[in-house]
This record gives C-alpha cells, sequence and structure tokens, in this order.
C-alpha cells in the first residue's frame, strides 16, 4: 500500500523526465572531408572518433582516407586523421599517421582515442592502426594530434592480427596517478598462428618514453573447429580502474561460423597477474560472462558492405562501473541478413538483460553513455528491400528516454538517408566494419560514413558541407566557382547532439534549524533539525543537495555547492545538523536555512525539528513533509535573430561577400546553428555558425551571386532548427543589396 | 642556378613536424639540392609570391617563424592528387626560418601535410621565380621521369622478372567452403605464367607461380588481378603467406603487371639497377 501512496507523483516525475527528453536536442551533423580537399574522390570508409577530455572543442577522427584525392596510392610517409578545433564544426586533414610512400592504401583498420593527460594545450592520442604496407598493428602516440608531426611507435606486433580497438585513460587518483593506461583490444594470430586469439594489449603507463606493452590472452576456453576468436575485441574502461572487454568466442566453423558473445572484466585496471579474469562465468566457472552463446556469424553483403567483420561494442556509465551497455550482430535464424542486439547489465556484467534494442539489417553498432547515464546508440539499416525501387542505407541514432536507460527513442535522429548503390565500391568495407559514437559529459559526438550525393533531403536538416558544392543540381565541385564537377564518393560525416540543458524536475527545500540559540532571533535553547530522504523507487537513483544558509536582518547567507548523492531501492538516509554545519562550512554555534535538494525522480523529504531548552531535554518536536516543487523555466532559453545595419537594412558587404550578424538576445548561450541566405534563383548558401553566447553577436560572411546588380535576399538565422529558443518567430529579414 | 635556399637545416621530410614544433636557431649548413633532387621527392611544384611571413591559413598550423602564406601563381605538378590552388593564398612550412622574404617570387617544392580550408605545404626547398623558365624544363624532366624512378625502385626490389603469359588461373582451395578468418583474408589465386623470357633473376623453369590475391578488402583491392591468356612482364617478390603455411611470388599491385610493350624499356632499367 505504500507505494501506491506514491505512485501518481512516480508516475509525474517521470512523465517529467520524459517531457525534458523529449525537448529537442541540438544536432550538427557536418560533411568532414575540408573545403581544400573538395576534389578528393576517396572512399573514405570505417570511421572514428574522440573528443578531447578536457576541451571539447578539440576533436579527431579517422577513415580509410589516403593523403591524395583520388585514392590510387599513398603519395607521402604519413596518412591523415581528422582534426577539428571548434567542436566538429569545421575539419582539417593532417598527415601524421605512419605509413608508406607509395603503399597501395593509407593504413588497414585505425581507432584512436584521448588520455586525460594535457601536454601544452592538448591532450595526447593514443591510436592503434594495421600499418601499410605490411599489416602489422602498431600503436601510436601523439602529443599534439593537430601537427603534421608523425605520432611515435609505441608498440608493434606481427603476424596475422587485427582490429586494434583503442581505449585510454588516466588514472585519477591513488599512487598511480597521472599515468596514461592504454588498451587496445585485437585479434592476435588469427588463422591458425593461435588457437585463440582475442587479446588485450595493454600498458600500465603509456605515456613514459618507452612503455612496455603487455598482452593478455582474454579467451580461456577452447574454440574448438572455430581455430580462434571473431576479429573484434573491444575495451571500454572506467575512471574506477574497471576495465571490460567483449569479442566473440568463436566455437565452431564449419559448415558455418558459430561464436558465443563473452565480456571479461578487470577490476584493478589489469594490474594483477590474471588480468581480465575478474567476471567468472557461473555456467562453467571460467573467466568471462558468455552473454549470449551459439549465435551464427554471417559472411554476407548487404548493399554493398561486407557483414561479419566487426559488428561489436561495449560503454560503461561513467556514474557507475557497474552499468554496462553491449552491443553485437549476428544473424537469427530465418532470416538473412545481419541483426543487432543491445543488452545491458547492471552488476558489473554477472547477468545481462534481454535485447533493450533490436535491429534487423543492420551494420555497424556503436554504443556511448554520458554524464546522465543516457545511452546513446548509432547503427546503419539497410532499408527499403522490400518496397523501395532500391534499397538505401539509413544511418539512425536512438538515445534512451528513461531514467533506468532501457528504452530507445526508436528510430531516433535519421540522420542521413544514402543510396545502397551508389558510389560503386572501390574495396571493402565500403561504408567500414565499424563506425563510432563517444559522450563528452552530456553532449554525444558520433562519426560515420555514407555518400556524400549531395542532397539535402538524405540528410538530417542543417547538414553543413565544407565541399564547395550546388544543393540545387546536386552537384560536387572542385573549386569555388563551381567550374569543375567531382563524382560522388563516400564520405565521413561528424554529427553532435547536445542534449538540452535541464534542470532536475524537482527541488524540495527543507527548513533547517541547527545549534545553540542564545535567543534574539529563536527562544533560547539549542535546535536539531534531521531531514529524511527516502527512495520510494525500484531502482537506485542519484540527486544532488545544497544549503542555503539564512542570515537575520534580512541578509542572504552563503549558498554552498551542489553535493552528489545516491540511495539504492527503497532506501533512505538522514540529513542532520552536524552534516549541514559541515557542508556550510560554518563557524557559528547556531545556522539556520535551507537543504535544497534536487532530483529527477520523487522523493519521500521529511523534516524532523526538535529543539532543548534549558535542562538539555527535549521540549518540541515537530515533523514536516516537504512537497516537491515543478522546476520550470520556459524563458530561460537563447534567441537568435538576424541584426541590421545601422542605416536600418539587411546588404552590408565586405570582402565581395554578405555580412549576416547574428544576435542572441536570449537568456542563455545557443550552441551552433546554420545561418541560410536564399538570393531566389540565384541560389541560398548556408554557413555554419558557431555558438553564440547570450547577449553577444556573431558575423558571417556569404557569397554574392555574380552580377548582383540587385539581388534580393531572405535571411534565416537557426535554419536548421537546432536552437530551442524562447522566440522562434524572428529568425528571418529580408533585404536588398544593388551593388550596380 | 639562381638558387635563394642558403642555408639548409638538418631536416627530413619524415621529420616535417620538428620545423613546426621547434625550428633551430643556429642551422648547420647544408648543400642545396639540385632541382631535380627537390622536384623528385616533391608531390606539389609551385610558383608564387610570398605575401604574409610568419602566418598560416590553415586551422591546424599555426602561424610560427617558419610559417609563411604563399599567394601562388601558377602549379607545376599536384593539382591532380593534391588540387588545384592558381590564385589562392596557402601555408609554406619552410624548412629555414627566415630563408624568404615578404614579396620574394619563388618556386615551392614540397608536400601537402594539411588540409583545411587551404593547404599546408611541407617545404622541401625553393628556387628564385624569377628563374622558373630556366627551372621549368628541370622539373618537367623531373616530373616526367618519377614513374620511371618508381619503376626502377619496384625492379630493384623485386625477386624475379619474367615476361610472359598467365597459363593458368585458379583459386588456392586450401580453405574451400570455410568462412573467413579475417575480413582481410587475402583469397589466394594461383596463376601459372609461361615463361617466355626473364628480365631479372633466375626463373625456376618454363613456368612460374604466382600467388594473386583475389580479395577486394582494403589491403588487397589494389593487388592485380589477372586473367588465363594475359600476357605482360609480371614484377614478382618473394613472400611468406602465413594463410598458405609458404611463401610463394607475389605481384603486390597492379604496377607489377605491366604491358608487354614495356619489355624493352623494363630491361634497359633492369640493367641500369644492377
Amino acid at each position: 500500500m505504500k507505494r501506491n501512496g506514491f505512485s501518481f507523483v512516480g508516475k509525474l516525475a517521470i512523465a517529467v523526465i520524459l517531457a525534458g527528453a523529449v525537448m529537442r536536442a541540438q544536432v550538427t551533423l557536418v560533411n568532414m572531408v575540408p573545403q581544400a580537399r573538395s576534389a578528393e574522390t576517396n572512399q573514405d570508409s570505417e570511421p572514428t572518433i574522440d573528443v578531447n577530455p578536457a576541451n571539447p572543442l578539440q576533436v579527431a577522427g579517422s577513415a580509410f582516407t589516403y593523403d591524395d584525392l583520388t585514392g590510387t596510392k599513398m603519395l607521402g610517409p604519413n596518412a591523415p586523421i581528422y582534426v577539428s578545433l571548434d567542436g566538429g564544426l569545421t575539419w582539417n586533414v593532417v598527415m601524421n599517421v605512419p605509413s608508406f610512400a607509395g603503399a597501395p592504401f593509407p593504413t588497414g583498420d585505425i581507432t584512436l582515442h584521448f588520455s586525460e593527460t594535457t601536454k601544452g594545450t592538448t591532450n595526447v592520442l593514443y591510436t592503434g592502426i594495421l600499418h601499410a604496407p605490411d599489416f602489422n598493428m602498431r600503436v601510436l602516440r601523439s602529443p599534439d594530434y593537430r601537427l603534421p608531426v608523425p605520432m611515435a611507435v609505441l608498440d608493434t606486433r606481427v603476424r596475422n592480427v587485427d582490429q586494434p580497438h583503442t581505449q585510454a585513460a588516466t588514472v585519477p587518483s591513488g599512487p598511480d596517478a597521472g599515468k596514461d593506461r592504454v588498451y587496445v583490444g585485437f585479434n592476435n594470430g588469427f588463422g591458425g598462428v593461435h588457437p585463440q586469439t582475442a587479446t588485450v594489449d595493454f600498458s600500465l603507463d603509456a605515456g613514459i618514453g618507452a612503455p612496455v606493452f603487455n598482452l593478455a590472452l582474454i579467451e580461456k576456453r577452447s574454440t574448438g573447429t572455430g581455430g580462434q576468436d571473431g576479429f573484434a575485441n573491444v575495451p571500454a574502461i572506467h575512471p574506477d580502474g574497471t576495465v571490460y572487454v567483449v569479442f566473440y568466442g568463436w566455437r565452431s566453423r564449419t559448415p558455418a561460423t558459430i561464436s558465443d558473445v563473452v565480456v571479461v572484466r578487470d577490476d584493478k585496471w589489469a594490474t594483477g597477474a590474471n588480468p581480465f579474469t575478474d567476471l567468472i562465468d557461473a555456467g562453467d566457472g571460467v573467466a568471462g560472462k558468455r552473454v549470449v552463446t551459439g549465435i551464427l556469424i554471417p559472411f554476407t553483403s548487404m548493399g554493398q558492405q561486407r557483414t561479419g567483420a566487426s559488428n561489436l561494442s561495449i560503454a560503461v556509465d561513467p556514474r557507475n562501473s557497474a552499468r554496462v551497455y553491449i552491443a553485437w550482430a549476428d544473424q537469427p535464424k530465418g532470416t538473412t541478413n545481419q541483426t543487432l542486439h543491445v543488452r545491458r547489465s547492471t552488476d558489473r556484467g554477472v547477468t545481462w538483460s534481454n535485447d533493450l534494442l533490436t535491429v534487423p539489417d543492420a551494420i555497424s553498432p556503436a554504443l556511448a553513455i554520458n554524464s546522465d547515464g543516457k545511452v546513446g546508440f548509432l547503427y546503419q539499416q539497410l532499408a527499403g528491400l522490400a518496397t523501395a525501387p532500391a534499397p538505401h542505407w539509413e544511418t539512425h541514432f536512438v538515445r534512451t528516454t528513461d531514467p533506468d536507460a532501457t528504452t530507445f527513442d526508436s528510430p531516433g535522429l535519421l540522420l542521413a538517408n544514402t543510396s545502397a548503390s551508389a558510389p560503386t565500391p572501390r574495396f571493402q568495407p565500403y561504408l567500414g566494419d565499424y563506425d563510432h559514437v563517444v559522450a563528452h559529459d552530456r553532449d554525444f559526438y558520433g562519426i560515420f560514413s555514407a555518400s556524400n550525393f549531395p542532397d539535402k533531403a538524405n540528410f538530417f536538416p542543417g547538414v553543413i558541407y565544407q565541399r564547395f558544392v550546388d544543393w540545387t543540381t546536386h552537384t560536387l565541385f572542385a573549386d569555388a566557382g563551381h567550374q569543375r564537377r567531382v563524382p560522388i564518393s563516400i564520405d565521413p560525416f561528424f554529427f553532435k547532439v547536445a542534449e538540452p540543458a535541464r534542470e532536475p524536475a524537482l527541488q524540495y527545500a527543507a527548513k533547517f534549524v541547527c545549534g545553540k540559540s542564545e535567543g534574539g532571533v529563536v527562544a533560547p535553547g539549542t535546535y536539531f533539525t534531521a531531514i529524511n530522504v527516502h527512495n520510494p523507487l525500484e531502482a537506485p537513483i542519484e540527486f544532488r543537495k545544497k544549503f542555503a544558509v539564512a542570515l537575520p536582518g534580512e541578509k542572504a547567507g552563503r549558498v554552498t555547492k551542489f553535493f552528489p548523492a545516491k540511495l539504492g531501492p527503497d532506501e533512505a538516509f538522514e540529513i542532520d545538523c552536524p552534516d549541514i554545519l559541515r557542508k556550510a562550512e560554518a563557524k557559528e554555534p547556531f545556522l539556520k536555512g535551507f537543504a535544497v535538494l534536487e532530483s529527477d525522480t520523487p522523493l519521500d523529504v521529511v523534516a524532523v525539528y526538535t529543539a532543548a531548552g534549558s535542562t538539555g531535554r527535549v521540549e518540541t518536536l515537530d515533523l514536516e513533509r516537504v512537497p516537491p516543487r515543478r522546476n520550470e523555466q520556459p524563458q530561460n532559453r537563447p534567441d537568435l535573430i538576424p541584426v541590421p545595419a545601422v542605416t536600418g537594412g539587411f546588404c552590408r558587404v565586405q570582402s565581395n561577400k554578405l555580412l549576416v550578424t547574428v544576435k542572441n538576445q536570449g537568456a542563455t548561450d545557443a550552441g551552433a546553428s546554420v545561418t541560410t541566405v536564399d538570393f531566389g534563383a540565384a541560389g541560398s548558401f548556408s554557413e555554419p555558425t558557431p555558438p553564440v553566447p547570450a547577449g553577444t553577436s556573431v558575423d558571417v560572411l556569404f557569397p554574392l551571386p555574380p552580377n548582383c546588380l540587385s539581388c534580393n535576399f531572405k535571411i534565416t538565422v537557426d535554419s536548421s532548427n537546432q536552437v530551442d529558443e524562447s522566440n522562434e518567430l524572428n529568425n528571418t529579414a529580408t533585404g536588398t543589396c544593388s551593388l550596380g | 642556378m639562381a638558387y635563394r635556399l642558403t642555408f639548409l637545416i638538418v631536416l627530413t621530410l619524415a621529420q616535417p613536424s620538428v620545423a613546426l614544433q621547434q625550428p633551430p636557431k643556429n642551422p648547420a649548413p647544408t648543400p642545396a639540392p639540385s632541382v631535380a633532387s627537390m622536384a623528385g621527392e616533391s608531390n606539389i611544384i609551385f610558383r608564387g609570391t610570398v605575401s604574409k611571413l610568419q602566418a598560416s591559413n590553415v586551422d591546424a598550423v599555426a602561424a610560427r617563424p617558419n610559417t609563411a602564406v604563399v599567394h601562388m601563381a601558377e602549379m607545376f605538378e599536384g593539382a591532380e592528387t593534391a588540387g588545384d590552388f592558381t590564385g589562392q593564398d596557402i601555408t609554406v612550412i619552410l624548412r629555414q626560418p627566415q630563408s624568404v622574404k615578404a614579396g620574394d617570387n619563388l618556386v615551392f617544392f614540397g608536400n601537402v601535410v594539411a588540409y583545411g580550408k587551404s593547404i599546408a605545404v611541407q617545404e622541401a626547398g625553393h628556387v628564385s621565380g624569377n628563374s622558373a623558365a630556366s627551372s621549368r624544363d628541370q622539373i618537367a624532366q623531373a616530373v616526367q621521369r618519377r614513374p620511371e624512378r618508381e619503376l626502377q625502385k619496384r625492379l630493384a626490389r623485386a625477386n624475379l622478372v619474367v615476361t610472359g603469359k598467365v597459363v593458368s588461373y585458379k583459386p588456392v582451395t586450401e580453405k574451400e567452403g570455410r568462412s573467413p578468418s579475417s575480413e582481410h583474408e587475402p583469397q589466394w589465386f594461383q596463376a601459372e605464367i609461361a615463361v617466355e623470357s626473364t628480365e631479372k633473376g633466375t626463373a625456376p623453369g618454363a613456368t612460374v607461380v604466382a600467388y594473386v590475391p583475389l580479395s577486394d578488402d582494403i589491403r588487397w583491392y589494389r593487388a592485380p588481378k589477372l586473367e588465363v591468356g594475359q600476357q605482360g612482364v609480371f614484377l614478382l617478390y618473394q613472400m611468406e603467406i602465413p594463410e598458405l603455411k609458404t611463401t610463394g611470388l607475389v605481384p603486390e599491385t597492379t604496377a607489377d603487371v605491366q604491358p608487354i610493350s614495356e619489355r624493352d624499356r623494363i630491361r634497359s632499367l633492369v640493367k641500369q639497377t644492377r
């Protein structure tokens, strides 16, 4: 019966949370090929990405990109990575991955990851590659990923090695604080070199001059007639030292490849004598939990992309290392294509859910979890198999919508919907054996490859191309003058999903009175406050609390920072006067004010007040149930507008270009957006617009059509509707330029 | 030869970054490379005017003492592979700071190391643009000779070069019906080549067996795909083939199967490599 009393509040709170979840996230989608490579026709497939944890404006990406524009052979000794310095709005290509001049490909498989170690103005980047042309696995390090400086080779592994999946972290505290730890899951010695091949190459101090790398064989079972493990071995690190790895444990290979999906775990950074053996499967007592057994790995092709080659992903909740999600691909009975599955564990991999999500006809699963525990899942699905004249690749990004992160907003964001038949593949993988997504704080940053055919209908609204493009005729050009046409090809696309900043849904303000009063404000005596907090839900919750001191004489006292708090299912705790006095850093013997609790889920908050007089014995007792207050801040939003010239018009020309000033007159900062100027028949131009802090402006330049003797135009700020504004009706302005 | 390049610091193209990070204050003098030498190691050659010193117009390359923005006037080499930037400003990472002055008209030799809104070129060297006319022939010759030099390098590395005809071409069936061990599995085919003449090395007999990967994986898609009856000059390299647990002769790329009309030229090049 007790729970019934809270069911309505609970539903209300969850409804509030869901309402928050459907608030518009700001989505940025950018074709990553830089403007200076507009003539590029490479097949830039199989991308990965990472964000500098110390500076999210710094983003690194990789793909099968040559140093030249035609993808025939490597011209120089170094292959490129993609470099952004503005959070992904614009991209550079920088040659710094050791390759080989004349090599027929730039690198084999490549993945990259920043550590938390800052060198100068950026963080150390670790990269795992299959080196061209020998295909040896190399672990690389760059102190500054932005520079065209060859990365240092830290480790080399040879003889049938494959798919280095690179993760890095820096020990945050303890005796090893500051050490970079790098874990590269890879397939070591396939094809008969070793009978078990699921392996992690790791260093416990990768930041030093000559780091030591160790091999850990993580497959502890027989691979039977499989003769080896699957190709992908993917690690995930939690800063508390927990390291998970997921891999395909092959069990037989005749007549088809049958596999388990296995998760191993190490609880202490793999520092022990037997690394990655902390998760024991209760079924056979062997290290490595078999999440699913006996699945069929399909080696087929769909939409010109091979299947079965990678298709594993893992992500650990940054708030709690016990919460871990995996995704894999298999071919269920009765199907002809590959199907993706997402499952999760909340007990460090010991037990696993059923499928939280199942996606048929899909490839390249990629998971990430943000700082709120929200799960993002990227995949590419072959759609239109039965209905459309030609199947097409849909790139989806779905996110969880519930506090427990088990329900996805499928089909989520449709980032791209591109041809599955054009362009013609040059090689496999066509789109990639994997794509990638990571989280930084609340935001998700992802990367995928797709046809660059320039049709805005194929992409999420507001897509940005750095290439020279004519959107009207759907043509790529090598030059600004649109004289040299460029054939379509596969390009890497960056996306960012900025979760809307949202205050916790519920706030509780409980009065506290603590300490010995000599009188004057309240009666002399000793006052006690005990604030009892109960979690009425059947799931663990997190919330936060702060203390606002109230001073006599209508003076405001100090307000503490928020302190995090957790409660398990049905658990309760008490905030009492010693806690309050300590957290408020009170020097006074008597303190009054409010304890403020903020939570996304409902709480039972009951304050108990007692007071003792001169006898020291309780003389008053009072209980107060503290009601929740809903946070609503409808006007607390940015508001973008086009700003006219002092003359009142909008024709302002600078360097033969139209100057548009975008102002944020709202109360909060605006994220990145897109501004569009439509010259009617003379064309429409869209330009990325950087974030605009509240009360400030930015200038954006647009090309003027040739022979602009009397050009009418319409300016639209936030033309792709990326910014959730307090006023969406003041985004446009019209003008005329007469330059004759 | 009116070189403006007087003192070259000890830097190699493999370490362009050193110049980016720490331009030396007192560079040691080194001999100026020839136009042919610079052209041979450069994928982009252009004439331009230095417009701004210690500047950059590429985000990834910070302005430093050894960077300059150059307005490109004409492009001799690299438009196809690096893009045509004639008439545009680009960034040059100089081998030596202060080796150019604003307004200098120079021919630059180098390689593109970064792309953004423009390009950054790591300089191999430069000569006066006023001598462009006299340099142009040398540049053209050096550029024309580049494919020949690359072929010469391949010939020097090849273990066996034969002129012949493919008489059989079939899969190596060791693992037929089995799923792949790797997505990069080469899918070996075996080509039997009837030898008409041996240009380098010693053919084991009247026929030679070459192993050719049929895979379209990124590692192998540039490998030649042969067919029965195909004639040509075959450059073959002795390699370990772990999948077959053997060593064998392999043509690596399409450049290793030359048309038979190239035989005389290849013979001449082989002689030069000896």
